[in-house]
């Protein structure tokens, strides 16, 4: 049986729909804290990534600096 | 045996997510080949959210010397961003970027990256950087790392770091080997006392499922050295491996390595008083019969006491016709 959290885990793998299957018997509040634990490590990620690239520029060479951000930052400066 | 696969799989897959293994408890029940296809799926989502970031990174150490690129890789993007970010630079470029960090962030970027990414450029690394980091990973008792990497290195790289690895490092590390195969061939070159070592750090440990989970990734050919030297030691830590092969229901994985094993050794095994269990008798003939392992069936036979051969004897297994004429061909004389 695919249970809401079943479905949202294959979701956030971007699987298809029973790909998961095999953990159908683990009780949906678990299969909750795994899809959880999932957006938190891609949330961790994403202000990792956001900090780190802010920081690197600060390393960039001032002549680079520009360049750089625009390449980082192709939607506009931060 | 699912159970041992299965908790190092939940222990992977908490490390891939930055969580303690604890919260991840209740996925144990899981078959570990479900949960290994999991991981694989969590790693591609992780990476694949923001693959696009990263490639503007890599775009980024094209504009600057190496010096700067690694400077930002250790002190503004950390160890596993620096992890992501190598996985689609250019393996060359990444490898000569490499050689501009310390070992110890390698060491670093290692634990966080993934093998399987990573192995272009793990090729084009210089060897000593390789041992330098398998050493550090020792040092540091990383050995779920070096379990994933062993399958990514050359062997004869790997043996450099083994050769001062102790007994203790190789049960861990095999624990957390991805590739049987590879796990096989450091083993083959282990000498004995290394190898028997294992057994003894499992017994001193008591983690004598770790050495089982060991024994059934090995070859029959490597198992049954294994099972020979572990012969050699006192009753006590050879009923503790039956115990754990009891336990985990291993004799099929078992059973082709059984008919190398010498009889000497194998009868310090069959002899114990764990194996006159008749449930453990039951199961001996069940699973030989069922995978038709005559030879293993026949050994064990050939080397049993004449307490065991009486359990054998009142087997409900070997009163199945079908069962009894299969263990009849295979050596089986009722004596009692």
């Amino acid at each position: 049986m695919t249970t809401d959290n079943l479905a949202r885990l294959e979701g956030q793998l971007r699987l298809r729909d029973g790909a998961l299957s095999a953990f159908a018997g683990i009780p949906d509040l678990d299969l909750g804290r795994l899809a959880d634990a999932i957006d938190d490590a891609l949330r961790r990620e994403s202000q990792a990534l956001e900090a780190g690239t802010q920081e690197a520029l600060g390393f960039v060479p001032g002549p680079l600096r520009a360049m750089a951000a625009k390449l980082l930052f192709p939607r506009g400066a931060r | 045996m699912s159970d041992l696969r299965s908790r190092v799989e939940v222990m992977k897959l908490a490390r891939e997510l930055g969580i303690a293994e604890a919260d991840l408890e209740f996925l144990r029940p899981v078959d570990a080949g479900a949960l290994r296809d999991l991981r694989g799926s969590v790693a591609d989502a992780l990476f694949a959210n923001h693959r696009s970031r990263f490639e503007l990174l890599a775009a980024l150490t094209r504009l600057l010397p190496n010096g700067i690129t690694a400077r930002i890789a250790q002190h503004a993007l950390g160890p596993l961003l620096s992890s992501r970010i190598a996985a689609v630079l250019k393996p060359d470029d990444a490898a000569g970027l490499a050689c501009h960090l310390p070992a110890s962030f390698v060491t670093d970027i290692a634990s966080n990256g993934d093998p399987g990414r990573l192995l272009p450029v793990i090729a084009r690394l210089p060897e000593d950087l390789i041992v330098q980091v398998g050493l550090d990973l020792l040092d540091r008792r990383e050995y779920l790392t070096l379990g994933r990497f062993v399958s990514s290195v050359d062997l004869e790289i790997i043996m450099r770091v083994v050769e001062r690895a102790t007994s203790e490092d190789l049960l861990a590390v095999g624990l957390f080997t991805e590739e049987p195969a590879a796990l096989d061939g450091i083993m083959r070159r282990v000498d004995d006392d290394t190898l028997g070592g294992v057994v003894r750090a499992a017994a001193a440990g008591g983690h004598f499922d770790d050495a089982v989970t060991l024994l059934t990734a090995l070859s029959p050919e490597s198992c049954a050295r294994l099972m020979q030297l572990a012969a050699r030691f006192d009753e006590p830590t050879r009923a503790g491996v039956v115990t754990a092969i009891i336990a985990n229901d291993v004799w099929p994985a078992l059973m082709p390595a059984i008919p190398d094993v010498p009889a000497d050794a194998l009868a310090g095994f069959v002899n114990l008083p764990e194996t006159a269990d008749p449930a453990v008798v039951e199961s001996i003939v069940r699973h030989a019969h069922g995978l038709d392992a005559s030879a293993a069936f026949a050994h064990v036979l050939a080397v049993a006491d004449a307490e065991h051969l009486t359990v054998f004897e009142s087997s409900p297994a070997l009163a199945d016709p079908a069962v009894r004429e299969w263990a009849t061909a295979a050596g089986w004389k009722a004596t009692v």
